[in-house]
């Protein structure tokens, strides 16, 4: 039927004509109108069925006009609702409102009726509604208010409950001044109803003061069971517990994380809950404070903090009740600990339970849970810092590998018992170890003051000095130790563990190729790149598995060997990878984007950064949309990489905004004399020296030459960098050539002394040999130009820039010497190569200082016209 | 049982959203058609960011469109600071919004599966569809296409599902924002739920 526009128009008309017509009168209406518009016909035939084989339940004009009065003007004393005479408004909430009523036909009862507020009628949503109702009907028990009736008028739904004349819990509590043990009874007493209603299949979701009673004969009535959430999305009635999803109008200060996070309700939601309630019940405070925050604080504060313990809130109370404070610490704490736990699973199973355990406590025995409270608010703890814990992933993976063998031990066959159950003490001390550790660095231990990774770790190495365990233990935990320093670039700390390792031959595959990796690394870092991979390749490794650690290994590898200046091999192997990790793992894997990264770094080119800046990016994208992210250091590493490729190209406001953003971020992990503050500095010096922030940028690198020259020695390649950079800020910002000399010279015997001359030296040739220029020193400029010319011109992969940059400064000597020609046709190339290959970049800027300078001498001496920079551009 | 109470005394901050909203919500109900991109893109992080939660959370790929709208509107009003007129005009841009996130997060999902088996909807599921919007498993990128289909043959008729669908509007509601009487949406309601019925024959 292909009907236009104007006739689905008339076919809607006809429709709703037909269907306000009672149903015995439609077929004939029906076939009188298709008489009349037979090109309708098959399409209005097909609506009129359709509609009339559907159930429908939509509301008639009447009835929303009625709802709508409701909704709007509330109701007032007087007025009548269903059978029930309105005596006053007790209270209103996001789901309706309550009145206090009377019903007028029969005796006299006093009841609380409870408005919904907004639902549109749908058939499914009655149905609950009467389902729900049968069961809150038959939830007869003392301490639950009594449903007594329900049902609909217009559209709106409502309750009618037993009316319950006390007051809410907390303020009974107080205003009786009711003892510990009184409370206690008063919250077991709560805990049954709220078990018995889950025995029942109903969760509260809801529970609060306010809606725990106490009347004045002093005993406990809970209110509103099952009923907080809007009509439309209550259950069906055999899945309470699983179908529940989602909150609307809750109170904060009494709901649990998945609430907030609009996770699955379950019981545990309720346990929670109660858990909230005790702790008010024993300390009169709210658990969390959270007056004032926004709803965003609220989130935070409720998925991540910690209660404090009972017993410490009331020992910073002014005016504490005496003698609670000891009665809570331990047992109570313990028991308000547990059901407050962020995760469900982790709570007590059920109401009961924690009910039993304020039993346990009255009747002084011991409790059902244990206090492993220690540990758990520790990992909490932790894991409310998550960049230093982040550090300690080698940790974490030994604790992991341990509780792994403890497992496996109970599948071993016999045969491989004695083997095994060695193992399984080792894994056992091992993490008895590490707990340990972790529970000395617990910030409320440590009076609350924030725990790094390297609070941790020194704790674990002097534990680790202190206890002597056996060696097995002891090798493995310097490996893991070894490895976690490594990965905070604490390399002295790294070797000199890896140095205590005494017999490889209890270590287990894994361990024995970490602690290669510690070493060769720790090498690399201090320049000696030969014998760091000599090292690497002098082990085999059998690598099945492409895991963290293989592609660790061959970064590593490739890292060494580029450091060695091969670099077409190192660039084949960082693609070689990077294709193995997409396959494996995807291109939004963790691994993938740090082998992009690699590929990135390897094919970057100085004199166009445009790829390398898009590929970090998307690096960095990659690893921000990973959750959890697995090493979230990586991400800093890709930032701090990007924040370098940003000054390269010219980019400096950026540069200096994510450096400070770094630095923030590294102040949450690393003490502040750390080497990759060197690093940062270092690199935002150098933004800050090329967008004419002098001072400030003599001042980044002199913090950052000191911080290197402390952590990794006066000689280290990377105190070498730093001068570099001081040098060239002498050079050309301050112009003076003399001080830029002598800490050229500084560098370049380091850079010779650690790795010979490769292309590090030689980059920082160049501008040494402008600075001899400067001081009048021809011979030797000439000499170190042309040795590094030649080094460039040779070298396997070309670096057009380094040659025009080496021809420019060779021409400046011909000059000076007099080779004028020379000196021009060297000029013509050096500018025609850096038009040709590249883009506006700093360099060129350098380089067209010099043409000019050159071409006034050129013209003096010859008077010929030099092209200039535009002409030579077209 | 004053959770609003509550809720408004330790909701200080407003949101930063929400005096522009509101501002943007006039201007649309006062008959602004050009700020209604404008009003659809303020709010999509928002409730993108709270469907997320849901589908996180759920089983199955269930999306609860009256929790969507309902705690959209705790989050994005400030309950202290504007008064909110324009609640039913919130509903009607927020079910617009939710309508567009539904859709983008299947298709997503979609793509992903790479034409995996393409769930196929039956009359049963299309009227527990419009009967009930917190249906499972929904073929949430069929009825969109079906309504864009609708709009052009019957544009109103397309936007009360829209509303009702993916807003849990009443009919009240929606005549205040369409700013026509309840019976002509009741009307628009029956012609299009028969409508989309109707194409699942």
């Amino acid at each position: 039927m292909d009907l236009t526009p104007a006739d689905w128009q008339q076919v809607k008309t006809l429709f709703n004509e037909l269907i306000e017509l009672p149903a015995e009168q439609i077929p004939a209406a029906l076939a009188a109108r298709c008489a009349q518009h037979p090109h309708l016909k098959a399409a209005l035939e097909s609506m009129v069925e359709t509609h009339l084989s559907s159930t429908d339940q939509t509301i008639t004009p009447q009835q929303s006009a009625a709802s709508t009065l409701l909704d709007q003007a509330g109701l007032k004393a007087g007025d009548r609702f269903a059978r029930y005479q309105i005596i006053r408004a007790i209270g209103s909430g996001g789901m309706g409102q309550v009145y206090l009523a009377q019903r007028d036909d029969e005796v006299v009862q006093q009841v609380a009726i409870k408005v919904l507020n907004k639902h549109s009628l749908d058939a499914q949503g009655l149905a609950r509604f009467d389902a729900e109702r049968r069961i809150l009907a038959s939830l007869e028990h003392p301490n639950i208010a009594r449903l007594i009736d329900a049902g609909t008028e217009g559209d709106q739904s409502y309750y009618v409950m037993e009316y319950v004349d006390g007051m809410p819990i907390d303020q009974y509590c107080q205003e009786h001044r009711l003892s510990l043990p009184e409370r206690l009874r008063l919250f077991g007493q709560i805990c049954q109803a709220v078990a018995f209603a889950h025995s029942n299949l109903i969760v509260h979701r809801d529970l609060k003061p306010g809606n725990i009673l106490v009347t004045a004969q002093g005993e406990v009535k809970l209110l509103d069971f099952g009923i907080a959430k809007p009509l439309k999305t209550l259950p069906g009635t055999e899945q309470v517990h699983e179908t529940l999803v989602g909150t609307t109008a809750l109170t904060p200060q009494y709901a649990a994380p998945e609430q907030i996070n609009g996770q699955g309700i379950t019981v545990s939601c309720d346990v929670y809950v109660l858990g909230l309630l005790l702790f008010r019940l024993l300390t009169d405070q709210h658990a969390f404070e959270l007056e004032g925050k926004t709803w965003g604080e609220i989130e935070r504060v409720i998925n991540e903090q910690l209660p404090t313990l009972p017993s410490r809130l009331l020992r910073r109370l002014p005016a504490p009740k005496p003698g609670w404070q000891h009665k809570l610490k331990g047992d109570l704490d313990a028991i308000v600990s547990h059901a407050l736990k962020k995760e469900p699973e982790q709570r007590y199973l059920g109401v009961r339970e924690l009910a039993a355990d304020i039993d346990h406590y009255l009747n002084n025995e011991p409790l059902q849970i244990k206090q492993s409270q220690t540990a758990y608010r520790l990992k909490k703890q932790l894991r409310k810092h998550w960049l230093p814990v982040s550090a300690l992933t080698a940790i974490f993976v030994v604790l992991a590998a341990s509780s792994a063998l403890i497992w496996n031990q109970s599948q071993t066959i016999a045969e491989e018992r004695d083997k095994a159950l060695v193992e399984k003490q080792v894994a056992e001390e091992v993490t008895t170890f590490l707990v340990d550790t972790f529970k000395s660095a617990d910030p409320t231990e440590t009076l609350g003051t924030q725990v790094t990774a390297g609070d941790i770790l020194k704790q674990g190495v002097n534990q680790l000095q202190q206890q002597a365990p056996s060696p097995a233990v002891k090798n493995r935990l310097l490996t893991a130790l070894a490895e976690v320093y490594l990965n905070l670039s604490s390399f002295d700390e790294a070797e000199s563990l890896a140095n205590q390792v005494s017999d490889t031959s209890h270590l287990n595959r894994r361990d024995a190729i970490s602690l290669v990796q510690v070493r060769a690394q720790s090498m690399s870092e201090r320049g000696h790149i030969k014998p760091a991979l000599d090292l690497l390749e002098s082990v085999v490794f059998q690598t099945a598995e492409k895991d963290r650690q293989y592609f660790r290994i061959m970064n590593l590898k490739i890292n060494l060997i580029r450091g060695l200046d091969r670099f077409e091999e190192a660039k084949q192997m960082a693609l070689d990878l990077k294709d193995e990790a997409e396959q494996l793992y995807g291109a939004d894997s963790f691994f993938y984007a740090i082998q992009l990264r690699q590929y990135a770094s390897r094919t970057r080119d100085f004199e166009n950064r445009q790829p390398t800046i898009n590929y970090y990016r998307e690096v960095i994208g990659v690893l921000e949309s990973l959750s959890p992210n697995p090493e979230p250091l990586e991400l800093l590493k890709t930032k701090r990489m990007l924040m370098i490729e940003l000054t390269g190209n010219l980019q400096y406001d950026e540069a200096l905004a994510l450096s400070a953003e770094l630095e923030q971020d590294y102040l949450q992990v690393f003490e502040p004399n750390h080497v990759i503050f060197a690093k940062l500095y270092n690199s935002r010096g150098f933004a800050q020296m090329n967008s004419d922030r002098v001072e400030q940028s003599i001042d980044s690198f002199a913090k950052s030459r000191e911080i290197y020259a402390d952590k990794l020695g006066e000689n280290s390649t990377n105190v070498a960098f730093t001068e570099i950079n001081m040098a060239v800020n002498h050079l050309y910002e301050l112009d003076n050539p003399q001080a830029a000399k002598e800490l050229f010279e500084l560098a370049l015997a380091k850079f010779v002394n650690n790795s010979g001359k490769t292309n590090n030296y030689h980059y920082m040739n160049l501008p040494y040999a402008t600075c001899l220029m400067k001081l009048n020193l021809w011979a030797e400029a000439k000499e170190a130009v042309m040795e590094s010319l030649n080094y460039f011109l040779h070298r396997e992969s070309k670096s057009e820039l380094s040659i025009a940059f080496a021809h420019s400064l060779l021409a400046h000597v011909l000059v000076h010497e007099g080779d004028y020609l020379q000196a021009h046709e060297l000029y013509s190339q050096s500018i025609t190569r850096v038009i040709k290959n590249y883009g506006d970049t700093i360099h060129k800027l350098m380089i067209d200082q010099d043409v000019a300078i050159i071409a006034e001498q050129l013209g003096e001496a010859y008077r010929i016209e030099v092209p200039d920079f535009e002409t030579l551009n077209q | 049982m004053n959770q609003w109470c509550v809720k408004q005394s330790i909701m200080s901050e407003p949101n930063p959203n929400t005096r522009e909203i509101d501002g943007l919500l006039q201007a649309w109900s006062d008959g602004d058609q050009q700020v209604e991109a404008q009003l659809i893109e303020l709010m999509y992080p928002h409730i993108h960011r709270i469907a997320h939660f849901q589908i996180k959370s759920s089983s199955a790929s269930a999306l609860q469109t009256t929790e969507l709208v309902n705690e959209a509107f705790i989050r994005i009003s400030d309950q202290k600071s504007v008064d909110w007129q324009n609640k039913d005009h919130f509903l009607a841009i927020a079910a617009k919004v939710i309508r567009r996130v539904i859709v983008d997060h299947y298709r997503s999902e979609l793509s992903q599966k790479r034409g995996g088996l393409e769930q196929h909807v039956t009359l049963e599921k299309v009227s527990d569809l419009i009967e009930n919007a917190q249906a499972n498993e929904l073929n949430w990128l069929e009825l969109d296409a079906m309504l864009l289909e609708l709009s052009e043959i019957d544009a109103e008729a397309a936007r009360v599902v829209e509303y009702k669908v993916f807003g849990g509007m009443t009919i009240p509601e929606m005549a205040h924002v369409m700013q026509v009487s309840p019976s002509t949406v009741s009307r628009n309601w029956q012609f299009a739920r028969s409508w989309l019925l109707m194409q699942f024959k």
